[in-house]
């Protein structure tokens, strides 16, 4: 099993026709997504690589491609527009790989979403991936391997080395989310963290954290109150200077609350084992989850 | 970004947040004129112009008595003061110890304030809506304050789609204490001010602090913060006006100008790395094995190898850099444009630094080709830990 996407996924990408867009959409394509639409408006009628029909707007795509979910590409100015275009058309699930989308956008793309029939991942997301089912993002295919570690990240480059780590020490994955680097954005890591909790395809979690607001903290509290399965962690940015936003939007010390010791503090407080090292998280997880005692 | 204080101060102004008479100078010559403006006063409030709090409490490097923020009480010291600071440096708690070149000066009258209040607008991101912080202790730090004294604190969240009601209004202004019906109409005209620049210029932080209530009984924003979103710049051409690209990194600005997060450090590890995530863990990886890195580098997602070049080049610029670290994941940005980006800057010579290189993911093996081929002497890492070893021992022979 899996979280958020599956092979009944069904794609509808905005942004189709842009250079990033068509580089990972092949991709996608090339693992087994199906993605049966493109979103551009003013080339509705023409097709993407001679197969995938290309739509003015979004309730064209729904309407005759059947598409459960969208994959959003659109450049940053206008990128939460693509967002509440989908909320409109009722699209299940939203991911927006955008980046550098204004936060004052994403607060209304918020209030948007409250009581929509959508869940948005991102932006500024890597994306998500089934392994062996279905990929709806930018990460490398050849990294994933199909089994039953949920793996949850505020990163997109972190969450691709987790992954890496893992498969190479034969440990699969469920499915990979990444939640996005900004400050302003959909699925938390704690309603990650949730699902995967429900999910039954999914035996242990790790979660990959960073400096910056208090989710980490949010997620293990429910860690702490409601879940079973192992679970591990890894906070980037121990060593971040206060006060500089490192990449991510998101990511920036403003007080004690949300630098990587308070968080980490949080984390092992909840019974999470909390790997010292970046590139010992798969081992942390590892010991945790019992797979190396065998 | 962030901008000095006088500007802070010139955009509240045009959002009918009352602020004191005051006139900036950017060079001597400006003196003069500046001060006729501003009319003769019994005091002069001089104030260095710099992108640091903790100014009052600085020194100047260039040998100049007292803080960045000093009372006169003539016209002739204001002008022989501000004269001096021009050109200096300020150094504070939070600048480093280089501090900052202040290219302009702020010259105002001095108010006596009754009462002091901090008022700010942001986003609270765990409500995921914008937030009012308010206290009747103007002045004070409020990370301090909201640490040890939190009930001093008013937290009122504002919807988004309809900004700061009426009644909002009225529940901040009572808990002030501002009952008196000249000093309410003056904070509507506040809030609404500090409001509006959040939302229609995407602040991401306005700070009035502090607010005071002047001898005339009336409100008066004394001193200034506004910093804006660097992804809402885009759509404001006044206030990507406004940057000083003094009071930043000169390295911290060329980057920037190619779209690349990069931070300067006190390290001696240039580290070249993709996505924010595994730029920091590569930081703190280093520091595992007691290694500093000499700079955070995002190079982001769509970078061409124009960018990534200059990337290498601001690296090697770092004369305090002993070594160079490559560490990149592909998903959206390839190996091989990583690799196309290094020869680049090097532009056919050598390195004359030891380069260590991991490159995973999309278009690796090319982009580890191509620097193998070009670079005899680079070492190759597989994995995270393999680099903490390789750089420790390139480190250690240098």
């Amino acid at each position: 099993m899996s979280i958020l996407v599956d092979g009944n996924t069904r794609v509808l990408v905005h942004g189709i026709t842009g250079k990033a867009a068509t580089f990972h959409v092949r991709h996608c394509r090339e693992y087994g997504t199906k993605v049966v639409a493109g979103l551009r408006p003013g080339k509705g009628g023409q097709q993407f690589d001679g197969v995938i029909p290309i739509y003015d707007t979004a309730r064209e795509a729904v309407a005759e491609q059947g598409a459960n979910a969208s994959l959003i590409f659109v450049p940053a100015m206008g990128a939460a527009d693509a967002i509440m275009e989908a909320i409109d058309a009722e699209i299940p699930l939203i991911v927006c790989i955008t980046e550098g989308i204004p936060s004052n956008d994403m607060l209304r793309v918020r209030e948007r979403l409250l009581g929509s029939h959508s869940t948005l991942l991102g932006p500024n997301s890597p994306g998500v991936i089934s392994p062996g089912k279905t990929k709806l993002g930018i990460m490398p295919s050849h990294i994933h391997q199909p089994g039953s570690v949920g793996v949850v990240s505020r990163s997109g480059t972190l969450t691709f080395e987790t992954v890496w780590q893992l498969t190479r020490r034969g440990i699969g994955q469920s499915s990979c989310v990444g939640i996005g680097g900004d400050g302003v954005h959909g699925l938390t890591l704690l309603e990650v963290v949730r699902r995967f909790n429900d999910d039954p395809g999914t035996d242990g979690i790790i979660m990959v954290g960073e400096i910056g607001g208090e989710e980490e903290e949010a997620a293990a509290e429910y860690v702490h109150r409601s879940v079973k399965k192992p679970v591990a962690a890894f906070i980037a940015g121990i060593t971040a200077p206060p006060g500089r936003r490192m990449g991510h939007a998101g990511a920036i010390i403003s007080g004690k609350k949300s630098g990587a010791a308070y968080k980490i503090a949080a984390l092992e407080k909840a019974g999470i084992a909390v790997a010292k090292n970046p590139a010992s998280i798969a081992e942390t997880y590892g010991e945790r989850a019992g797979l190396f005692a065998k | 970004m962030k901008i000095h204080e006088y500007q802070a101060k010139e955009l509240l102004a045009s959002f009918s947040v009352p602020v004191e008479r005051g006139v900036v100078v950017r060079s001597a010559e400006e003196i003069g004129g500046a001060m006729g403006k501003l009319g003769e006063r019994a005091r002069y409030a001089v104030k260095a112009q710099i992108h640091s709090g903790g100014r009052g409490k600085g020194h100047f490097s260039g040998g100049l008595e007292g803080g960045g923020v000093q009372l006169v009480s003539s016209e002739k010291k204001a002008v022989d003061l501000a004269r001096r600071m021009l050109g200096n440096r300020l150094v504070t708690a939070q600048n480093g110890p280089d501090g900052s070149l202040v290219t302009a000066v702020y010259i105002a009258e001095v108010l006596e304030p009754q009462r002091q209040f901090y008022l700010s607008i942001l986003i609270d991101r765990a409500a995921q809506r914008p937030v009012v912080l308010a206290s009747r202790d103007g002045g004070v730090e409020i990370e301090a304050l909201a640490e040890e004294h939190p009930e001093k604190i008013l937290r009122e969240h504002i919807h988004p789609l309809f900004g700061p009601e009426a009644f909002q209004a009225r529940r901040i202004a009572f808990w002030l204490g501002l009952k008196d019906d000249v000093l309410w109409e003056d904070f509507q005209r506040t809030l609404a001010g500090i409001y509006r620049i959040f939302w229609e210029k995407n602040a991401s932080l306005v700070e009035i602090n502090p607010l005071i209530v002047t001898e005339e009984g009336r409100l008066c924003a004394l001193d200034a913060k506004i910093n804006f979103e660097d992804n809402g710049l885009p759509r404001h051409e006044d206030i990507r006006a406004l940057r000083d690209s003094a009071q930043e990194d000169e390295k911290e600005v060329r980057a920037s100008e190619f779209g690349l997060s990069y931070i300067a450090l006190d390290g001696t590890v240039g580290c070249l790395t993709n996505g924010a995530g595994l730029a920091m863990a590569t930081m703190d990886m280093l520091h595992s094995y007691g290694i500093r890195p000499a700079n955070f580098l995002d190079l982001g997602d769509n970078s061409g190898v124009d960018a990534i070049a200059e990337a290498v080049r601001i690296l090697l610029s770092d004369k305090n850099a002993r070594c160079l670290l490559v560490n990149i994941f592909g998903g959206a940005m390839r190996g091989d444009l990583v690799a196309d980006g290094i020869l680049k800057a090097l532009d056919g010579k050598g390195l004359s630094l030891p380069l260590v290189v991991r490159i995973e993911g999309a278009n690796a093996e090319l982009g580890r080709k191509t620097i193998a081929a070009a670079l005899p002497g680079t070492v190759f890492a597989d994995d995270l830990a393999a680099i903490g070893y390789a750089i420790k021992n390139a480190y250690e022979r240098t």
